[in-house]
């Protein structure tokens, strides 16, 4: 398999298009799950973020310099784009289980975890967000919001609590 | 350490699970700026069209309206004008055809 270097490579010596649809199909789910759970479940919104994520990487694609992993520079430009349309229209947190839909089967189990982001402080969503996105570690999400890894661990356990409380509620009021 | 399987939340983050693309790709290259190729090789293309617009300007004065001034100034200097023309046509093709060929190059 070709590696996220020669493709971006390719991209920037001949502006290759297939190369570079080829790093979107092998990014777009990690990108876009991440986006998901730091939207707290609205797909179209993330989706539209994931789009403009991978619109900037294209145009900067010169400044990845193949140092650390393409994936963790895709988080960083998905963050950076979340956080400032989220500065600009702050969205209200739900305050307990019941503001947010519950898991219904199995099969949505992702989309009502992410819907379950929405009980989170924005520091422990962001956390939980980046923490454990495809391909990525405490140590490299800790890097990418510039905070102390002792920081993140620590939003890291706060929101899996909460998280673990919304979903013991949910099984208390469904069962 | 806690295992996944005995933590339903660590699982599930951790799961994540792969979202199908689902048209996203196709949607993303849609909204990408012209390929750069493109774009560019309109320069030579002006530069084409630019040269040709001289040429048949310069053709136009030497023989339509214009052919009594170059009739005055080659007998004011002796004759040479037509065999001056020559020449200055071919440099100005030339040059033109280094500068389409420059750009291409540019654009490859």
């Amino acid at each position: 398999m070709i590696s996220d270097a020669e493709l971006v490579a390719r991209v920037l010596a001949e502006d290759d298009r297939r190369a570079f649809a080829e790093l979107v199909r092998r990014h777009q789910s990690a990108v876009r799950t991440v986006l998901r759970r730091l939207c707290a479940g609205d797909g179209a919104r993330a989706d539209d973020l994931a789009q403009e994520t991978f619109l900037r990487a294209y145009r900067k694609l010169a400044s990845w310099r193949g140092e650390g992993k393409l994936s963790t520079w895709l988080y960083r430009i998905a963050y950076h784009l979340w956080a400032s349309q989220a500065r600009l229209a702050p969205e209200p947190r739900v305050s307990s289980p019941d503001e947010v839909a519950p898991p219904a089967e199995a099969a949505h189990a992702r989309v009502d975890l992410a819907r379950a982001f929405a009980v989170l402080r924005e520091e422990e969503r962001v956390a939980l967000a980046l923490a454990y996105g495809e391909e990525a570690s405490h140590e490299e999400a800790a890097r990418l919001l510039e905070w102390p890894l002792g920081t993140l661990k620590t939003h890291v356990a706060r929101g899996k609590e909460k998280l673990r409380r919304f979903f013991a509620a949910d099984l208390e009021v469904t069962s | 350490m806690t295992l996944p399987h005995e933590d339903p939340v660590d699982e599930a983050l951790m799961r994540g699970g792969h979202l199908d693309d689902g048209g996203f790709t196709e949607r993303v290259m849609g909204a990408l700026p012209p390929p750069r190729r493109a774009r560019i090789r309109l320069a030579p293309a002006l530069v084409l069209s630019a040269a040709l617009v001289a040429a048949a300007a310069g053709a136009a004065v030497v023989l339509g309206p214009g052919a009594a001034l170059v009739a005055a100034a080659g007998a004011w200097l002796g004759g040479s004008v037509p065999l001056l023309a020559v020449p200055a046509a071919v440099v100005g093709a030339v040059a033109a055809l280094a500068a389409t060929g420059l750009l291409v190059a540019y654009a490859d």
